[in-house]
């Protein structure tokens, strides 16, 4: 699943650009490594993040991960929803299982980001080595 | 990973085409999940479960001596054992220290030799003649099978002059044959695993009479098994010890009696999440060589008046002195999950560490197993976890930590 109107960082994390804003959340190969996700620790509204650091944590029953800022800005809306259901993020990855909103500092960064094919193409080749 | 030193069951086919997420575990490449862990964790406590547990190692002992030189080796009492009873225990070194826990189930009288499996009429002759001997298959670890047998063949050449206690020998040397190899070990459990082995399944016992922890032998879906009432999951459930050769056809059959009645397979993930909800210790996290049973709660499997055997001295003293730590669980009071070597605090001290931690299915918890000193292992005792840098609270529950389903 590789929804075209998305970007994709090498980390498994996608940032759908609404104007200024962005909405990002983790790609559904990045929920099927994960499994089950039972816990998400989330960042607070009015928090900055760093595009390539850690911003919020995913718990699955096996694992502990990092979700890395594909893009830098401050958090203007956070999914309340998980953490009565942390189970979106398995069930909806693009959609109701987005994790942040934020306002960006720098648009530009986005060009950096893989289009939809590319992302494609790096899973598949990741899959083929594990 | 390096592929050629990883080893297969002989299901991995199955598991291929059930999509198995796959795990590498004490050198096997096993399914770790099918559908997701919470799901298959929750189907064996509501309906039933399927798992290929081929990795585990499987010895027997056999021979005149097999009993004495058993019940020498291990913490348990084996020579308690009627045919086909079986029982858990430890495998302890000179120093108390849990070298593997294990079963040992003495094997059943049969009316029916010739309808054995192979893993054992080809390896053990006699045995498969009258049980008029006490013989045993003694079901270890698959991280420890080739240490257990040479802590077992050190033990058989001590010379008896350095060992004072062990058993003088009739004049036989017990045979101890590893039949890992020949062996597909499954495991269905859950509530409705009689009904669904009982559809594909005769045995000299009827099912339904055959008490927890006995075994029996006979025949599941046509295939020759040693059909045991044990399990790792708190539920009620089978485990099935058949040739390694017809486990296809029986994994096969079960799924097909399984699957209306609502079975699904399970893999090691979730095996993991149902032992620990039971405090069951997991050899190499909870338990290992620096470890008694006494901390660990296991004291109920040292029999000590059955006479001298390995690692008595020690827990003797152990036991008179009182232990300085114990293994407990805990369940988390916030949402935090805590993960093995997590620190244990107290009052700003550091206790102990967590042996095992994880998500708790059943509670939707984290819950973990832990040493702590045994002034707070009293139920109800709150320390705290860290949890990567921070304290959450917890508390010392009492186990299971939720309810078991064993037939009594």
């Amino acid at each position: 699943m590789y929804p075209e109107d998305l970007r994709y960082s090498s980390e498994h994390e996608w940032v759908r650009v609404e104007g200024n804003k962005a909405r990002i959340g983790v790609t559904d190969y990045a929920q099927g490594e994960l499994g089950d996700v039972v816990f998400v620790d989330l960042p607070s509204a009015g928090d900055t993040i760093t595009a390539g650091q850690a911003f919020a944590v995913i718990e699955s029953v096996k694992s502990v991960s990092d979700v890395y800022a594909p893009v830098s800005g401050t958090v203007v809306a956070v999914n309340d929803r998980l953490s009565d259901s942390p189970e979106l993020i398995n069930q909806s990855p693009y959609e109701d299982g987005w994790i942040v909103e934020v306002e960006l500092s720098d648009p530009s960064e986005v060009n950096s980001l893989m289009t939809a094919a590319e992302y494609r193409a790096s899973v598949e080749d990741e899959q083929a080595e594990g | 990973m390096n592929q050629q030193q990883t080893r297969q069951t002989p299901l991995a086919s199955r598991h291929e085409l059930l999509g198995a997420r796959w795990t590498n575990f004490a050198g096997w490449r096993m399914p770790l999940q099918y559908t997701g862990i919470l799901e298959e964790h929750r189907a064996v406590r509501q309906t039933a479960g399927l798992f290929d547990l081929s990795h585990m190692g499987e010895i027997l002992f056999t021979g005149e001596s097999a009993l004495p030189f058993l019940a020498w080796s291990v913490t348990n009492d084996p020579a308690r054992l009627e045919p086909g009873q079986a029982q858990y225990s430890c495998l302890c070194l000179w120093d108390g220290g849990i070298v593997d826990d294990l079963v040992i189930y003495r094997l059943p009288r049969s009316e029916n030799p010739d309808s054995l499996p192979r893993w054992l009429k080809e390896t053990a002759g006699r045995a498969a003649q009258g049980h008029h001997q006490a013989e045993f298959l003694v079901v270890v670890n698959a991280s420890n099978r080739e240490k257990d047998l040479s802590w077992w063949k050190r033990l058989l050449s001590e010379p008896e002059m350095a060992v004072p206690d062990k058993p003088e020998e009739l004049g036989y040397q017990p045979n101890l044959t590893d039949v890992s190899d020949g062996i597909a070990l499954l495991a269905v459990q859950g509530p409705r695993a009689e009904a669904i082995l009982g559809s594909v399944t005769s045995l000299e016992t009827p099912i339904a009479e055959l008490p927890y922890y006995w075994c029996d032998w006979g025949k599941v879906g046509g295939v020759p098994a040693l059909v045991a009432r044990t399990g790792y999951t708190g539920e009620d459930g089978f485990e099935l010890y058949i040739d390694a050769r017809a486990a296809e056809a029986v994994w096969d059959a079960l799924l097909a009696a399984g699957k209306p009645r609502g079975m699904v397979p399970v893999g090691l993930g979730a095996r993991d999440t149902l032992r620990m909800e039971m405090k069951y210790a997991l050899y190499g996290n909870d338990i290992d060589e620096t470890t008694t049973p006494l901390e660990a709660g296991l004291g109920w499997v040292v029999k000590f008046n059955k006479g001298p055997f390995v690692g008595r001295t020690t827990l003797v003293s152990q036991k008179v002195e009182g232990v300085r730590r114990q293994l407990v669980a805990l369940v988390m009071e916030d949402r935090a999950i805590p993960r093995h070597g997590c620190p244990i605090v107290k009052n700003g001290e550091y206790v102990g560490g967590v042996t095992s931690g994880g998500f708790s299915p059943t509670l939707e918890k984290g819950i973990a197993l832990g040493y702590v000193p045994t002034t707070l292992a009293p139920v109800g005792t709150e320390v705290q976890v860290d949890i990567r840098g921070q304290l959450h609270p917890a508390r010392v529950a009492r186990a299971p930590l939720v309810p078991a389903h064993i037939k009594r």
